[in-house]
């Protein structure tokens, strides 16, 4: 009786889809309201400084612009340092003006330094 | 009225206390009773609690308060049976730090206890058997926990060879 | 083994002047043991004494949450223990509420209860998993952690992220209300659930009954001298449970049962936590029946950190983690930041005095049987 069920599982698994994912080409759904990466929208910004005072690990600091920025944009703005950040996502709850909010971004392992940390605007042939 | 009897057991209980050490213990909330005593008078209510019923060691800590000079030990018992939870709160010397260990009345659960006490604050619990290193290996700085300890700055001593950028935002 | 130095100052030398007699580090490297090793003396197969060797874990939380105002604090409490995250945030959150005296709204108590209850089985799934795995019974280890994805699943659609909630559960509240349609997929999760129990008693026979039963005995006595809490406790006779005795949040409304074993050996303890997972199904589906309406948070926006106040007072909070009795007792001085946070993690007492107690005499191929029986986490001991 017993090698009679064993046999139709066996049947039964031979025929069916596999499960497995093949990441990096396939990736499963990631839901609404997940914690990814932030995403900071400077128009809108206007240097309360809260984000930085809330975050627990420092990971955020404000900074000036560089010289080709400096006269739109003169007050100072979140760098934030994607190593320190554990994204509880406190700095999207407090900005008082809902500049920085978090995407599904999750893919961020990267063998290049120059984008672990994450500028206001992209500078220096940075991509972040 | 269950809360009238709940106070009325807290309020029990509290009357043996003034009545066989004449201090006054406050209740705060229902099952919660704290009472402060000389350090003189703490393994007599230690055993006096055991007697009625409060078997369960849950807690001993330490507060360092650097500017009166002293630590403040909190003992939190409690009872099975009649379902409070008592603090027993007293005051040693900050500068020797001395006080009689509760190990004969509550065995091993506040041998341990002690033993981390005495580790990481540097209080002396005087018969403890066993107040050997619990969690740091080879520690040769002071006490860690105490308030005028200033861990970062003994890590940026003892361990950096450079300075790391990344910290500076702590350092400001 | 060699003969190197091995930890702290003690050398451990692998042979004595006996000659059956040798020493035996059961060590944190070990894939059977976490972060956390049991020095034991060991004569042929019988153990002669054991030491347990805590500290590889050590964060001091308790001085680092003296820097940090109660939002961020909530953020890290969640780390205080790996395996259950939402249990310690929810003890975190009672204890500022507590000294705030800030009145909980009651939509915020309902989802409280409900994330914790979730937090409880998928703790009780990876016990299940690990000891599986220490008695060598495999299957039960990948049944384990395949249902318990279906958990962390919902744990992604409420709170945001699958393991680490950053502090859902936060002082005046929860963070953010259930999204829409969540209802149906927890009960989906439920019965997925249920089928998971319903395997774990098939597998008794099989694996369980014959490595466990009659190991590690306990006595209530020694029990109650060694500090014992929670299943450990309930396993050897003894009926008490915080949820009951000293209840919080909502658990005096709610109806469910207590189950307590006599045996106090590693098969007893195993059946508490078989029942208690029913147990906490039951107690998920009351709370979905009677959830109210209302507000998830108050106040609903987060105060600026300079700007935040908690008035002076202490106050410690008892609460029922999936392992035992966790306490909290926290002293404010009217700053922002708390002045003395003190954690009492249940496996403190069950990793060291306890441990110790039950592995003398015992053999050395029983060891996971009992060291996983005791469902021991060495984070929420090293703290």
């Amino acid at each position: 009786m017993g090698m009679i069920q064993t046999v139709g599982v066996l049947v039964n698994t031979l025929f069916s889809k596999p499960i497995t994912v093949k990441f990096p080409y396939e990736a499963i759904e990631i839901p609404e309201g997940f914690r990814g990466e932030q995403e900071f929208d400077i128009d809108n910004c206007i240097s309360c400084d809260l984000c930085s005072q809330i975050c627990p690990n420092k990971a955020i600091e404000m900074v000036n612009m560089p010289e080709e920025y400096k006269e739109k944009y003169p007050k100072k703005y979140p760098k934030i340092d994607l190593r320190k950040c554990c994204f509880c996502a406190l700095c999207q709850d407090i900005c008082p003006k809902k500049c920085l909010t978090m995407t599904k971004n999750v893919f961020l392992s990267t063998p290049d330094p120059t984008t672990v940390v994450k500028y206001p605007i992209p500078i220096g042939g940075g991509t972040r | 009225m269950p809360n009238n009897m709940e106070t009325r057991k807290e309020t029990g209980i509290i009357e043996q206390i003034r009545s066989k050490f004449n201090i006054e213990g406050k209740i705060q909330r229902d099952r919660r009773i704290w009472v402060t005593v000389d350090r003189g008078d703490l393994i007599a209510l230690c055993n006096f609690a055991k007697e009625i019923g409060f078997t369960h060691l849950s807690a001993i800590s330490v507060t360092d308060w650097p500017q009166d000079e002293i630590f403040e030990l909190t003992y939190h018992i409690w009872s099975y049976s009649e379902k409070i939870l008592l603090t027993i709160k007293t005051n040693i010397d900050r500068a020797t730090p001395t006080i009689d260990s509760v190990t004969p009345i509550w065995k091993e659960n506040a041998q341990i206890h002690e033993r981390e006490l005495h580790e990481l604050f540097g209080v002396e619990f005087v018969g403890n058997g066993d107040l050997a290193q619990l969690f740091l290996e080879s520690w040769d700085g002071p006490p860690p926990f105490l308030k005028d300890f200033n861990w970062r700055e003994y890590t940026r001593r003892e361990f950096y060879k450079e300075e790391n950028e990344r910290e500076k935002a702590y350092w400001q | 083994m060699s003969e190197k130095k091995l930890i702290g100052n003690e050398q451990i030398s692998p042979f004595t002047e006996e000659g059956t007699e040798y020493n035996f580090y059961f060590g944190p490297a070990h894939p059977g043991s976490g972060n956390f090793g049991v020095k034991l003396k060991v004569d042929g197969e019988r153990i002669l004494s054991a030491r347990s060797d805590p500290g590889y874990l050590h964060r001091g939380f308790e001085k680092l949450m003296e820097y940090r105002v109660p939002m961020q604090n909530s953020v890290i409490s969640d780390r205080v223990c790996v395996l259950e995250p939402l249990n310690w945030n929810l003890l975190h959150a009672e204890a500022v509420d507590e000294l705030t005296g800030v009145e909980v709204p009651e939509r915020a108590k309902y989802i409280r209860v409900l994330m914790a209850e979730l937090s409880r089985l998928q703790s009780h799934l990876i016990w299940y998993g690990a000891i599986s795995i220490g008695i060598g019974f495999d299957t039960g280890f990948k049944l384990a952690f395949g249902y318990r994805d279906y958990i962390l699943d919902l744990f992604e659609l409420i709170t945001g992220g699958r393991v680490y909630p950053a502090g859902y559960i936060c002082p005046g509240g929860v963070r953010g209300d259930l999204p829409d349609g969540c209802v149906e997929r927890i009960m989906k999760v439920l019965d997925q659930t249920e089928e998971m129990i319903q395997k774990i008693e098939a597998f008794d026979n099989i694996a369980f009954s014959m490595r466990t039963k009659g190991i590690g005995t306990l006595k209530l006595e020694d029990a109650l001298r060694l500090g014992a809490t929670g299943p450990v406790l309930r396993a050897s006779g003894m009926k008490t449970d915080t949820r009951k005795d000293d209840p919080y949040e909502i658990y005096s409304e709610l109806d469910f049962a207590i189950p307590v074993e006599q045996a106090g050996d590693a098969y007893a303890r195993c059946m508490i936590r078989n029942r208690e997972m029913k147990e906490s199904i039951k107690i998920i589906k009351q709370v979905l029946e009677r959830m109210p309406e209302g507000k998830v948070r108050e106040p609903s926006k987060i105060m600026p950190p300079k700007r935040v106040r908690v008035p002076e007072g202490e106050v410690y909070v008892r609460n029922e983690v999936a392992r035992g009795e966790g306490s909290m007792y926290m002293r404010s001085i009217g700053e922002k930041e708390p002045y003395r946070v003190k954690i009492r993690g249940p496996d403190f007492l069950h990793m060291i005095p306890v441990l110790e107690h039950l592995l003398k005499g015992a053999h050395v191929a029983d060891i996971p049987a009992i060291y996983w029986s005791l469902n021991i986490c060495p984070a929420d001991m090293d703290r």
